[in-house]
């Protein structure tokens, strides 16, 4: 019995059932979903970490109440979509661009040491310009691309995860792509 | 300077979203213009330094174990045995309940005494003066203790325990509040507290279990000298003002007793500040039971997530 190909309404079953431990194989799959959710609204990854651990442990809390036939990834971004709102909320602010972007690539990456510096400086730029483009788009563009991107998820899947029909996402992440190109050709 | 006609097949070509001839058309094109192939190398570049760029922030910003360590910390953070569609209905029952027990009386045989876990407590201001850490609580708003805990609560607040069986008391004052063995757990307190209806419910209060009957005001074991005793009419002269200590703490809620919990007004409210607002049919707080269960305000609707 291969415990990885559990599904996650299995793992929800066994975390309720008192296998705690389980929680984290979710955590695992998701983490990095809710984070490039949550990575293009937020000031800084101090606040992304914080909705981050928020989101999964609202999640915990209320397991009981996780519709299995949703699907989990949807749910999470259902908490942590509301974790932001009452977080701007309270902060009386919407998102900025800059220190995010400052932040995101700052410590040197295996990557960068084998680099020139100045290679290091015109990727660093280029990161920038696109994650400042990024910003730019409407939010409902802007979710199925990144899960497009980041997260390398099937249309169907992001259709699931954002609850939009297929047809829909196709649309939202072609729209997407062109307004970037569009803002890289005026670059 | 001329824009290639060809280029608005980049994105499609991009998401493999071109039939079989349409990409090989494309491709073809590709081979005869620069302006394109530029455009394609540039999308694909940005498309992968955008997958580094977040992969590398999310490696350094992980907090799974943080996740599961303040998970494992929470004692009573076990998850909630009711669903948010449970409270709906919960609620629905509970105030139906109310409204046919005000009006006509229900006779319950055999009291059997229920043992067992609380799955969620629920609490709700009653007035618009009810302040939470010092600030205003929303009248419509239901809130769950445990995101709440340990609150700091003064005013008229009612509370919702739910387990397998349900118990809704109204606390009249200042206490803070947490949550200890799936109990509410009040300390500090100055405050009355009444079972409004439902299950028999033992509550913890300034350290000594209260057990809280239909149709009593119980004054907290705590110095009320600032507060005017109660005139409480019991039902019956063998209820006891103050609960005995000898029960059990650990999540006790009786069976519903075999006398009616009516709502009537309290003979003399105790809490110190405000009067406490009744929930009656007609009141400010009564809540609706023939409400739809969208309208519910206890009903807590995740917000649909469209992108927008
Ligand atoms: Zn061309």
């Amino acid at each position: 019995m291969n415990r990885q190909e559990r599904t996650d309404v299995e793992l929800v079953q066994a975390v309720l059932a008192g296998e705690l431990e389980q929680f984290a194989e979710l955590v695992e799959r998701y983490e990095k979903l809710v984070f490039s959710f949550l990575l293009t609204r937020l000031n800084d990854l101090q606040e992304v970490e914080d909705i981050v651990q928020e989101t999964f442990v609202k999640a915990f809390r209320h397991l009981a109440s996780f519709d299995c036939e949703r699907r989990f990834a949807a749910w999470l971004l259902t908490i942590a979509r509301n974790l932001l709102i009452d977080s701007r909320r309270k902060a009386g602010r919407s998102i900025a661009s800059t220190n995010l972007v400052n932040e995101v690539m700052l410590t040197d990456s295996a990557r960068e040491a084998a680099s020139q510096p100045s290679e290091v400086v015109v990727r660093r730029e280029r990161f920038r310009s696109i994650v400042a483009m990024i910003q730019e788009l409407p939010e409902e563009l802007r979710t199925p691309f990144l899960l497009r991107v980041i997260n390398e998820l099937p249309y169907q899947e992001i259709a699931e995860v954002l609850d939009v029909p297929l047809q829909t996402v196709k649309n939202r992440i072609f729209k997407a792509r062109e307004i970037l190109r569009e803002k890289r050709e005026s670059l | 300077m001329n824009r290639c006609p060809e280029k608005d097949k980049i994105v499609l070509f991009c998401e493999r979203e071109l039939s079989d001839v349409e990409q090989a058309q494309f491709e073809l094109h590709l081979k005869t213009c620069s302006e394109c192939r530029l455009e394609l190398e540039q999308t694909i570049a940005d498309d992968s330094l955008l997958r580094e760029g977040v992969e590398e922030a999310f490696t350094r910003h992980r907090v799974s174990q943080r996740i599961m360590a303040q998970i494992r910390n929470e004692k009573t953070a076990r998850p909630a045995t009711d669903s948010y569609k449970g409270w709906r209905y919960f609620w629905l029952t509970a105030f139906a309940l109310l409204t046919i027990i005000a009006v006509i009386s229900l006779y319950t045989p055999s009291p059997a005494k229920y043992q067992g876990r609380v799955g969620a407590i629920m609490l709700q201001a009653l007035n618009e003066e009810t302040t939470l850490q010092n600030e205003k609580l929303a009248v419509a708003k239901i809130y769950n203790l445990e995101t709440l805990a340990p609150a700091s609560l003064d005013g008229c607040i009612l509370f919702t325990v739910s387990g397998d069986k349900t118990s809704v008391f109204k606390m009249s004052g200042q206490a803070t509040v947490r949550i200890n063995n799936g109990l509410p757990e009040f300390s500090d307190a100055k405050a009355t507290f009444e079972l409004v209806s439902g299950a028999i419910i033992t509550i913890l209060v300034n350290g000594n279990p209260l057990k809280l009957e239909r149709k009593t005001m119980i004054p907290a074991p705590f110095d009320t000298s600032d507060l005017e005793p109660d005139q409480v009419s019991l039902p019956a002269a063998n209820v006891p003002l103050v609960a005995s200590t000898s029960e059990q703490t650990d999540a006790i809620i009786d069976d519903m007793p075999e006398e009616p919990c009516i709502v009537d007004k309290p003979a003399g409210n105790a809490s110190a500040s405000e009067p406490a607002a009744e929930v009656m049919p007609g009141s400010d707080t009564w809540i609706d039971p023939t409400q739809a269960p969208g309208n519910n305000p206890f009903a807590d609707e995740p917000l649909k997530l469209d992108g927008n």
